[in-house]
């Protein structure tokens, strides 16, 4: 809205100079840039796409209006000045109202991926920033040429043009709009997805919603999820009107499927009768759709194994068991007395963690030793105030590049940078200050990526996360990092026993992070500790973590298929009213 | 408590789906009208400022400007949805002026183009212009101040922080800061048309922009006057300040579509007398206004780290009447004993359902609750489940073993009271369409006919026709036959009143069936798919201990309707004992006062809950002031979630 004030009073700067039409074009090229530039950054004009230039359409339009009455101009040309912005308004409108009808239709129903099913899926218009605003410099010059007796010639051109742009955007769009009404009734797509999975018979239903940023809960277990899909059959059900969904999912073979509502939901799991197993690897509210429904066996992965507050949530014992990595997050969950019992609690191995020891056998690079620091982020709640960025992160990298002997790799979370901006810009700022360095390198992406960094270093500076738990499976010196601002070390120390075989720096010993650095990279002394906390944290390593993982998925299903009685699928429905929506 | 009816109550036999539809305001025939006349408005504006006819421009601006008054007027939800396609209340406004003045003026005749170069004029018109936006725009900024960030409250008074501000109707500031249009769309053709001087022009102008500055003035004054309140942050922490004062031990979480706020109000009444100190938290604005009055302290935060700040550590209990999806912004939190009350009919089979596991406790009327989540086989333990009766039944008369009533009956009365037909024809278990005249009709025919009470569903007819015409057949019987027999049309006698004015009911099966089982009254229930009486009896447990009736009227028991009206007329002493025992295990024990029953029940949940979390819950300490760091929309839009790693 502030941008509206501000190009109506463009518009009125406009009238208030001495008016020429360069003056009102240089105006109009201003506003298109700006109007372009702030719809790359802000989410929110991105969403309202169209809206937003409509009202600045409408704006230059008084500007226009203002140039035509200090001008003057022949009744004729005003004439045409009128018809030609009706036009352009009413295309421009058409347009809007045709995306957002798109993007109705496509939001609210089934989608899937990597699935023959005899059914169309949705088609969507991709928003690309500053896409919609191409006629505008066309259709503000136009009506003041015309005014100014420019060649009619040129006018013509210059409508034909515009007219021409406009109607080049609204071919893709119409044909989206007309491929989503072309499709069948929802209760026919999604009794054709249904048909075809149940001829797959998968068993393993994976749930999963996220923000874009939060992508990486589910990627971090799709090597995982790919080994599962090849034994058992896998679903990712993606859910609640996410564009971004199966954008942010790492290339897969496994079936994705996407749903709306609570409602869909349920009847998608009644229609799949082989569905046994439902696996979570975020805990969140919308998890609930899923765990309502009957005649699943509701497991919480969660997305790696770490000390943190949020990992033992009272909102777990909606589960029917929470699959652990270690003997460490058993006792976690029991001391919390959150109400989640023993039976409960299945200890399954960090299955990621394989990759990071088959990495770390490879031969580790020269005589440079290198030092990652691993900041978490900052979380949802205050109680996730684990993130060392904005406190230390700046001080931890200065010890660090105090010494021109080692190489940096900065391995932020990979939702640092996201929802608070003081930490994203701590972080912006450390990265800043790695590349003016020289020699040194950032990591910001997959969990593969993650553990290459992880892999190559020496010593590990890091907060409570599960970057410094998989650390301990390399037996390697790492320093933790107490941001939560808490200088009870020893209470720290309790609440977060993954600190304990290793040196804890807070906000007061900061200073001496220099010489903690020099004696761990020096003199290992932690070693024994070390390797206690990483069997009681990472589990039992003597078969290979994924394949320890895989045996207790199959387990848990032999277990499931002998005790519980198998789904059948209901009785067709007696009407066909079901998807009429009858208002309250 | 009538609120209970209008939802769709049919007990069905298997889960029902959940009904997570959002009740979207429909757009009315009227609306559409007015929609209509505004843009046949700006059509004729556009028109008589092409064709140079003032008056019809004049014609036109007063349509346009009108029609909008009126959609605020009516409070249409033409606005919104104009809105949401990028043409607003303040752009549609620049439209108007844009036609009206701009346009109307450029292609006016040479005489009035003369006026165009009068110096003010072209100064001032655009200066008009431009007000004419900002009021409007100002007026719609103004009222999105009165959404307080997602935090309201009300109750506090005595805790040092008085009620925050309700929005305000705000239809006449709406309509104020459409004067200065109205003058300068109306005016300026106007002057045209009367073929005025450029003084006259001058006078337009200068009145407009009176009315627009006067309107852009108070609307920032107004708007100014809300952030005495402080920032979002600092009203977090006197919030907390003052909830601490407090010191709720006991919290009501609720969170439901707008259609849902029933679900909150069939607690209120119950609240009201609890002795534990207590808070009730909406995690939606709209319930605010929709709630039944309450002396209880009312908070809305829509952020899930609100309620980690604002759960402060003397609150022990949480009751829970929703499942919803936000319950887990509550249910994340240590320290506190989580507890289901559900939403008073704990017959209806869709609140069952595996989630609800995740209470500590559920609490449900009578040992029928537990049989039907132990049926689930979902992993629920019976020592979650605490049987705890129906407070909200507590104004339904008992009849006793010799027939007196704490409500007297002064003749022998039938209550007919049919569901609707449901949402889903599956779910339709009504009787009314093809039972309701041939019962009343045979009831009438009866040699002594009782009084007849008729108490439809409001939502009856809403799908099929056939029902309205049984309704209205019903209607004109009883009229008929004249004496005192009653139709009881929405909402003018609650349900439970009915129950108490009649000695036997009829009904289908729905909760009305199982909240009447606590009159210990007899009863009749209809069979309208003719379903085997086994089949029946095993689907729906609460017809047990009444007669059941088929479509024809006969009864696969044996007797037939009128033998069973009769009969129950006659107080049918020999059934009682079957409706006590059926209404103990459905609604749970009879107690003399069964809402100091649950409140006992809550002050009891408060000491199971120090005993089971001693120690003090550790609450964060609230966002510091400058903490509004938080990327607010992206927070707010992505809902509560949980991380682990």
């Amino acid at each position: 809205m502030i941008r509206r004030i501000l190009l109506l009073a463009a518009a009125l700067a406009a009238a208030a100079s001495t008016v020429t039409h360069w003056s009102v074009l240089v105006i109009a090229v201003i506003l298109y840039v700006t109007t372009a530039l702030l719809a790359r950054r802000d989410r929110s004009v991105r969403r309202n796409g169209d809206a937003d230039q409509t009202g600045a359409a409408i704006v230059l339009s008084v500007a226009t209006g203002i140039v035509v009455l200090h001008g003057g101009a022949s009744a004729r040309a005003l004439w045409e000045v009128a018809i030609v912005l009706a036009v352009l308004h009413g295309l421009h409108l058409a347009r809007h109202v045709l995306r957002i009808l798109v993007f109705r239709r496509w939001r609210g129903v089934a989608d899937w991926r990597n699935l023959t099913v005899a059914a169309p899926v949705p088609r969507r218009v991709a928003p690309v920033a500053g896409a919609t605003l191409v006629p505008i410099p066309v259709w503000i010059l136009a009506p003041i040429f015309a005014v100014y007796d420019v060649d009619p010639f040129v006018y013509l051109i210059l409508g034909i043009l515009c007219l021409a742009l406009m109607v080049l955007t609204l071919i893709p769009i119409s044909q989206a709009l007309l491929h989503n009404l072309r499709m069948p009734p929802e209760s026919a797509r999604l009794a054709a997805l249904t048909g075809a999975l149940r001829d797959w018979s998968p068993e393993i239903l994976v749930h999963f919603n996220a923000r874009a940023a939060s992508a990486y809960a589910i990627n971090d277990w799709m090597t995982v999820l790919a080994r599962l899909n090849e034994q058992h059959r896998v679903v990712i059900l993606t859910v609640d009107r996410q564009p971004w969904h199966f954008d942010t999912i790492t290339e897969t073979s496994i079936p994705l499927v996407h749903l709306n509502g609570a409602e869909a939901i349920e009847r998608f799991v009644e229609q799949v009768p082989s569905l046994t197993l439902a696996l979570y690897p975020r805990n969140t509210s919308p998890n609930k759709n899923l765990l309502r429904v009957p005649g699943l066996y509701d497991v919480y992965l969660g997305h790696g194994e770490s000390d943190k507050a949020e990992a033992v949530n009272p909102a777990t014992r909606a589960f029917d068991e929470v699959w652990i990595a270690g003997e460490a997050a058993r006792d976690r969950y029991l001391d919390a007395g959150i109400g989640i019992r023993a039976e409960q609690l299945r200890i399954t191995g960090r299955p990621q963690v394989g990759a990071l020891l088959e990495l770390a056998t490879a031969a580790r690079s020269g005589e440079r030793k290198s030092v990652v620091y691993a900041p978490t982020w900052p979380g949802y709640y205050a109680e996730d105030g684990y993130s060392s960025v904005e406190v230390m992160g700046e001080q931890v990298v200065s010890a660090l590049l105090d010494r021109d002997d080692l190489t940096v790799i900065y391995v932020p979370h990979p939702a640092l940078g996201t929802l608070n901006r003081r930490a994203a810009e701590a972080s912006e700022r450390i990265v800043a200050r790695l590349s003016r360095a020289g020699g040194h390198s950032v990591v910001q992406g997959s969990l593969d990526e993650r553990y290459a960094a992880l892999a190559g270093a020496d010593l590990l500076i890091a907060d409570i996360g599960s970057d410094l738990v998989d650390f301990l499976a390399l037996d390697r010196p790492y320093i933790a990092l107490n941001a939560t601002g808490s200088a009870d070390a020893a209470a720290f120390a309790e609440a977060n026993p993954s600190t304990t075989a290793g040196v804890v720096i807070d906000l007061d010993s900061i200073a001496t992070l220099g010489a903690v650095v020099e004696r761990a990279l020096s003199a290992d002394t932690h070693a024994a500790a070390r390797a206690k906390l990483g069997v009681r944290y990472l589990g039992d390593r003597s078969t290979p973590p994924l394949d320890r993982f895989l045996a207790a998925v199959s387990l848990c299903l032999d277990h499931l298929h002998a005790t519980r009685p198998a789904r059948v699928l209901p009785p067709p429905e007696e009407s066909s009213e079901l998807e009429e929506a009858v208002p309250e | 408590m009538d609120a209970r009816r209008a939802k769709p109550n049919a007990a069905a036999p298997r889960p029902q789906r959940t009904s997570v539809r959002s009740s979207v305001t429909r757009i009315s025939f009227v609306d559409l009208g007015v929609l209509t006349t505004q843009v046949l408005g700006l059509v004729i504006a556009a028109a008589g400022a092409l064709g140079v006819h003032p008056w019809l421009t004049l014609v036109g601006s007063i349509l346009s400007i009108g029609s909008q008054i009126a959609i605020t007027v009516l409070r249409s939800p033409i606005n919104r949805a104009l809105s949401y396609i990028g043409i607003s209340r303040a752009i549609r406004v620049l439209l108007i002026v844009l036609l009206a003045v701009f346009l109307e003026l450029a292609l006016a005749s040479a005489a009035a183009a003369g006026n165009l170069r009068h110096g003010a004029t072209v100064w001032l018109l655009p200066l008009a212009g431009a007000l004419c936006f900002l009021a409007t725009f100002s007026d719609q900024w103004r009222a999105r101040g009165y959404r307080g960030g997602g935090l309201a409250w009300r109750g506090l008074g005595p805790y040092g922080l008085a009620d925050s501000t309700p929005a305000p109707a705000g239809i006449v500031s709406a309509i104020v800061a459409l004067a200065p249009t109205l003058v300068l769309a109306g005016g300026v053709p106007l002057v045209l048309g009367i073929n005025g001087t450029p003084a006259d022009l001058v006078v337009v102008g200068v009145i407009s922009v009176i009315l627009g500055l006067a309107s852009c003035i108070a609307n920032v004054v107004a708007r100014a006057r809300l952030l005495r309140q402080g920032s979002r942050a600092d009203r977090v922490i006197r919030l907390r300040a003052a909830l601490e004062r407090y010191s709720p031990e006991v919290v009501i979480f609720f969170s439901a579509p707008a259609s849902g706020t029933y679900a909150l109000n069939v607690w209120i009444q119950t609240a009201n007398a609890f002795s534990a100190r207590t808070l009730i938290v909406s995690k939606e604005a709209g319930h605010l206004a929709r709630m039944e009055p309450t002396s209880i302290p009312v908070l809305f935060a829509s952020r899930a780290r609100d309620i980690e700040f604002l759960t402060v550590p003397s609150v022990k209990v949480v009751l829970h009447p929703t499942t919803a999806n936000k319950v887990f912004e509550i249910m994340r939190l240590r320290g506190l004993l989580q507890v289901f009350i559900g939403h008073g009919d704990s017959d209806k089979v869709s609140s069952f359902n595996p989630y609800s596991k995740v209470f500590d406790e559920i609490w449900v009327s009578g040992p029928a609750g537990i049989d039907r989540y132990m049926a689930l086989t979902e992993g629920f333990r019976r020592e979650q489940f605490v049987t705890v009766g129906r407070p909200q039944l507590a104004e339904i008369a008992t009849v006793a073993a010799d027939g007196s009533t704490e409500v007297a009956v002064p003749r022998p009365t039938v209550l007919y009271a049919p569901t609707w037909e449901g949402f889903l024809e599956q779910s339709n278990y009504s009787s009314l369409a093809h039972m309701g005249v041939p019962l009343v009709r045979a009831m009438l025919a009866m040699p002594n006919p009782p009084r007849i009470l008729f108490k439809p569903h409001p939502s009856s007819g809403h799908r099929r026709a056939d029902m309205r015409e049984a309704q209205d057949e019903i209607g004109r019987l009883l009229e008929d036959a004249g004496s005192d027999h009653q139709v009881f049309a929405d909402g003018t006698v609650s349900l439970y009143a009915a129950f108490n004015s009649a000695d036997v009911m009829i009904t289908d099966i729905s909760s009305v069936l199982t909240d009447f089982l606590a009159s210990h009254k007899p009863y009749v229930v209809t069979n309208p798919r003719d379903e085997p009486l086994a089949d029946f009896l095993l689907a729906f447990p609460s017809s047990a201990a009444g007669a059941i009736i088929d479509t024809d009227l006969s009864s696969q028991q044996g007797t037939g309707f009128i033998e069973a009206i009769e009969q129950a007329l006659e107080g049918d002493a020999a059934g009682r004992a079957a409706r006590i025992a059926l209404a103990d295990y459905l609604l749970g024990p009879v107690s003399a006062d069964p809402v100091q029953a649950f409140v006992d029940q809550v002050t009891s949940a408060v000491e199971r809950a120090k005993v089971r979390y001693p120690a003090d819950r550790i609450v964060p300490a609230p966002p510091e002031i400058e903490g509004a760091a938080l990327v607010t929309t992206v927070a707010a839009a992505d809902g509560a979630e949980g991380a682990a790693g």
